[in-house]
């Protein structure tokens, strides 16, 4: 099964965090893709920009859209990357799952590709 | 090596599975009861205190995250037990609970008594270490070392504090208070060992000839603490009363909260007529055993309320 690894983190922590420790977080994201090559569960990912580089295209209950400057939702944390991978079961995807690097207070949501 | 071994029962381990923590935590026990001792959603509701609707739609919703999200209906590895043993024990003890409310062994339940002592004491030995599971094992062979003594010749309840104790079991009560005792000998607290103690309590009375209601009370107040809810708070009201008399019990047992309505729920009822008859509030009696009466008690409650009934006039 296809499975989204979908982190969320608190984006304040990364504001305040030094060039060493940023460094240190995408390390540890390199060491985990390049297992997840090796094992070849790793079928894509990537992080994302910060928020404020966020739009969002919002369509309204009469079928109108309009463009707003921002994420869909002001939450704490917020969506700052993901890894595509396919594995067996939900219970390997949470042992990928819980090998992401976040900081504290960051959330992995994992959830099940459709598959058509 | 025990850390390698696989859970050696079916049963267990499709237990084992069924409290996946994937799975929200209200449903993971009923699941394991639907899928392997299947029991109806109109059990299950009753068991956990929900409207069937809701248990319906718990079991609905875990059955679609199962599939659609890839939950694996394999073995655990050893290191994911202890996230799923709280459910596993809750497993057990509701299976137990529906063995226990058939007195006499002969409902669709029937076999439930036997397994939950069988599958308790196999934990027992998996989880050696974890005072819980051993009090859920203490628990159950406390309560089952009990069953000769429960019905009187007429088929009706006979109340704990008046079974004649020459009838329990004193295999199952021993090997209980082996189980107990290491459960206490590991030091950490928690509500089945508690549960155990009460149970224990009531079993005390096989030497001194006494129940030691004060202590049950005391018991019951830190079961409060750490396992809140009305069937707690009931039997509590029920301890007060035979320790410290019928106006103190009433007194507690209208402090219990529930958000079902109080009047439509038996054992409510039934610790109300009992402790207005201590009180000797005869026409309050009367009525709360009107209305247990009318809650479709189980066969064995039913005579014995009836029996109560009957001697208020």
């Amino acid at each position: 099964m296809q499975y989204m690894l979908l982190i969320y983190e608190p984006e304040a922590a990364y504001a305040g965090a030094g060039e060493s420790t940023l460094m240190e977080i995408v390390g540890k994201h390199m060491a985990l893709s390049a297992t997840m090559r090796e094992q070849q569960v790793l079928l894509g990912g990537d992080g994302l920009q910060g928020v404020e580089t966020a739009t969002t295209v919002v369509t309204g209950d009469d079928g109108g859209q309009s463009l707003h400057d921002g994420p869909f939702a002001e939450t704490r944390e917020q969506l700052g990357g993901y890894y595509l991978i396919e594995v067996a079961d939900l219970d390997a995807a949470l042992h990928w799952a819980r090998q992401i690097p976040v900081v504290p207070g960051g959330k992995v949501e994992v959830r099940p590709v459709m598959i058509y | 090596m025990l850390a390698e071994q696989p859970i050696p029962d079916e049963r267990l381990r499709l237990i084992f599975v069924c409290c996946h923590p994937a799975l929200a935590p209200e449903v993971r026990a009923a699941l394991s009861l639907k899928v392997v001792c299947g029991l109806s959603t109109v059990r299950l509701a009753r068991a956990f205190l929900v409207s069937e609707p809701a248990m319906l739609q718990r079991i609905t919703r875990a059955k679609a995250k199962i599939a659609g999200a890839g939950v694996p209906f394999e073995i655990p590895a050893r290191a994911a037990w202890p996230e799923r043993l709280g459910a596993v024990l809750a497993t057990l003890e509701i299976a137990y609970a529906q063995a226990y409310e058939d007195a006499a062994l002969a409902g669709d339940a029937a076999d439930f008594a036997t397994e939950v002592l069988r599958l308790s004491g196999l934990l027992a030995e998996l989880v050696p270490d974890d005072p819980e599971v051993l009090a859920l094992a203490t628990l159950v062979r406390f309560a089952e070392a009990r069953r000769p003594a429960r019905l009187d010749d007429s088929g009706a309840m006979v109340p704990v504090s008046e079974q004649d104790v020459r009838q329990w079991n004193a295999r199952l009560i021993a090997e209980g208070a082996v189980l107990l005792d290491r459960a206490a000998g590991l030091q950490r607290t928690g509500p089945y060992q508690i549960l155990a103690a009460i149970h224990g309590a009531h079993l005390s009375r096989r030497e001194t000839g006494e129940t030691p209601w004060r202590a049950i009370a005391a018991l019951y107040d830190a079961l409060l603490v750490l396992r809140p809810g009305a069937v707690t708070a009931v039997n509590r009201a029920v301890a007060i009363g035979a320790s410290q008399g019928p106006a103190a019990g009433l007194a507690a047992l209208a402090a219990v909260r529930t958000d079902r309505r109080l009047e439509s729920w038996l054992p409510w009822q039934a610790a109300r007529a009992w402790l207005c008859e201590q009180a000797g509030e005869a026409e309050a009696a009367r009525q709360a055993l009107d209305a247990a009466l009318a809650l479709e008690p189980p066969p064995a409650e039913r005579l014995f309320l009836e029996a109560a009934r009957r001697r208020l006039g």
